[in-house]
């Protein structure tokens, strides 16, 4: 009987753990997500700066200019705890937009010598590096959920509480694209 | 020509290769510092001999001392025939015994400290003449910034809990970088004859696995970042209580995890300092460095790299040896080149997110 109890007493004890495992665990993704969503935040708010420097030089990328703009707006309305998928892929069109800019840079040399210009750009630079990082933090959270929510036996405690593993952050189309060096050479 | 050709062009001219460096070098030594080192070979020729006279005294000392010993012991065979007499000259010996000893002691002593203020004044002279052959670089001994040492050991790049001691100390620019170079040691207080001081019977500074030895770089990070990452050796070297405050994190390469534990109080940050780019770096940099462990920190807008080495690196103040010789200037210019590499292999004065 005593053995029995003792028996008993570890098993809750091995299954509170696995629960309170998965639980972090989720709560890392989450965390991550939010990290993600906070640098995503720095880049909207450098991204007008850049703008106003570059529409006093770029008369004819006004097009452009207004397509981030707009793209912009849309991405601030979506709610922190919108599908992430949805964000990123938004944000990718964001961050290809941004990259035609920067590639129009090139063609304006007073624009491109502009302080406040250079400073705006390695600003915008340092935020990609922490979006590049936020997104690997994500990335490694969600696998260690994935790992926890297909492996047995935290899979059955994450199947009664009905969590589920989130999908991986992946290269957008631009990034998959190999550049080719025509493009740019003319 | 523009003025953007032109401003590389001269950003060329001005980075020398390393091979550039050496032959810099030995042209400089050759003209300006050897001249200069013959006055401190004269006055180190005349020391030396007079060290040497003091060791001939106490060979002598000892010599009449094993004498007097011998002369004292006989005299327990005389007790029987003639005591008085024998009583009388044990007495006599016995007296002259203690004092020779005391003498010879007091002559080791003397010749200890004699060769200890010889060596680090000959040593003063010959570093800083030895730094004179690089740009913006100065050196210290024995001396550390308080302030400065309470930020090297808040960085946690090295373990925490032992006394630490200074030996030589380099600040420095290159390619716009301002850096310092500090030979460390941790040791027990029990270990170590004199508080402070290195004693030259004490080369193996090592006194148990678990405390640090060689060199610390501090270099200004070429990338902003506010929190406190530390990158460890895999190894029971530095106490888990060091690290409480900070999370241990994994990262993606999986040969880096290997060999490397990470802590930091910012997982983004952390990603965001140690890119793959860094990660290999930093494995390639064992091998490129020969150095049995390396550990580093991010704190405090600064990048700290520990290298562990057996070795008590910068010495040319052998009483024992010319100073004039370039071998052991050879040494040091290996020595601080390294650093230079250092700072190229990882690309500090570059920002280009790698």
């Amino acid at each position: 009987m005593p053995v029995l109890c003792i028996v008993l007493i570890l098993i809750v004890i091995m299954i509170y753990s696995i629960y309170v495992s998965v639980i972090q665990k989720r709560n890392k993704v989450l965390e991550a997500y939010s990290g993600i969503d906070v640098q995503f935040k720095k880049r909207y708010d450098l991204i007008p700066n850049i703008l106003t420097i570059a529409q006093k030089f770029m008369d004819h990328e006004k097009g452009l200019l207004e397509e981030i703009t707009k793209l912009r707006t849309e991405a601030l309305k979506i709610s922190s705890t919108a599908d992430i998928n949805g964000k990123i892929n938004l944000d990718n069109d964001i961050k290809a937009r941004m990259r035609e800019i920067m590639i129009a840079v090139e063609n304006y040399p007073d624009l491109k010598s502009d302080a406040t210009m250079v400073q705006a750009m390695k600003t915008y630079n340092e935020t990609e590096e922490h979006i590049a990082a936020a997104r690997r933090f994500y990335n490694s959270a969600a696998q260690e959920l994935k790992n926890a929510v297909e492996i047995f036996p935290s899979s059955i405690i994450a199947g009664f509480m009905g969590i589920k593993a989130v999908p991986f952050i992946q290269a957008d189309k631009y990034e998959r694209k190999a550049p080719k060096a025509n493009d740019y050479l003319k | 020509m523009s003025d953007y050709a032109h401003k590389t062009t001269n950003n060329i001219n001005r980075e020398k290769s390393y091979y550039q460096m050496r032959c810099d070098f030995y042209e400089k030594f050759k003209n300006e510092i050897k001249p200069k080192l013959s006055c401190v070979e004269k006055n180190r020729k005349k020391k030396l001999s007079e060290i040497k006279f003091l060791y001939v005294g106490a060979v002598f000392v000892c010599l009449f001392a094993i004498f007097i010993f011998i002369a004292w012991i006989m005299q327990f065979f005389r007790l029987d025939t003639d005591p008085d007499d024998a009583l009388f000259l044990l007495f006599i010996f016995m007296t002259l015994f203690i004092c020779s000893i005391a003498a010879l002691h007091f002559i080791c002593e003397n010749i200890q400290k004699r060769v200890d203020r010889i060596k680090e004044r000959i040593k003063k002279l010959t570093m800083q003449l030895s730094v004179s052959c690089y740009n913006d670089l100065k050196w210290y001994c024995n001396t550390y910034r308080h302030k400065d040492k309470n930020d090297l050991l808040k960085s946690l790049v090295i373990p925490s809990g032992y006394t630490l001691y200074f030996d030589d100390i380099f600040e420095g620019t290159y390619k716009n970088i301002q850096f310092e170079m500090i030979e460390c040691y941790q040791a027990n207080e029990d270990n170590i004859k004199k508080i402070g001081q290195l004693v030259e019977t004490h080369e193996k500074r090592y006194y148990g696995a678990n405390y640090f030895a060689g060199v610390v770089i501090k270099v200004k990070m070429n990338k902003n970042f506010n929190g406190h990452t530390v990158v460890l050796p895999d190894c029971k070297l530095h106490s888990s209580f060091d690290y409480c405050r900070l999370k241990h994190t994994i990262l993606e390469d999986v040969e880096f995890e290997k060999k490397f534990n990470v802590h930091t109080n910012d997982e983004i940050e952390a990603r965001y300092l140690l890119t793959p780019s860094f990660m290999e770096k930093l494995l390639n940099l064992k091998t490129a460095f020969s150095a049995k462990k390396i550990s580093c920190a991010f704190y405090d807008s600064n990048l700290y790299i520990a290298l562990y080495s057996n070795r008590n690196l910068f010495e040319i103040s052998s009483l024992w040896y010319p100073v004039d010789e370039i071998g052991q200037y050879e040494q040091i210019h290996n020595e601080i080149i390294s650093i230079y590499k250092l700072i190229d292999h990882f690309k500090l004065n570059e920002k280009t997110g790698l």
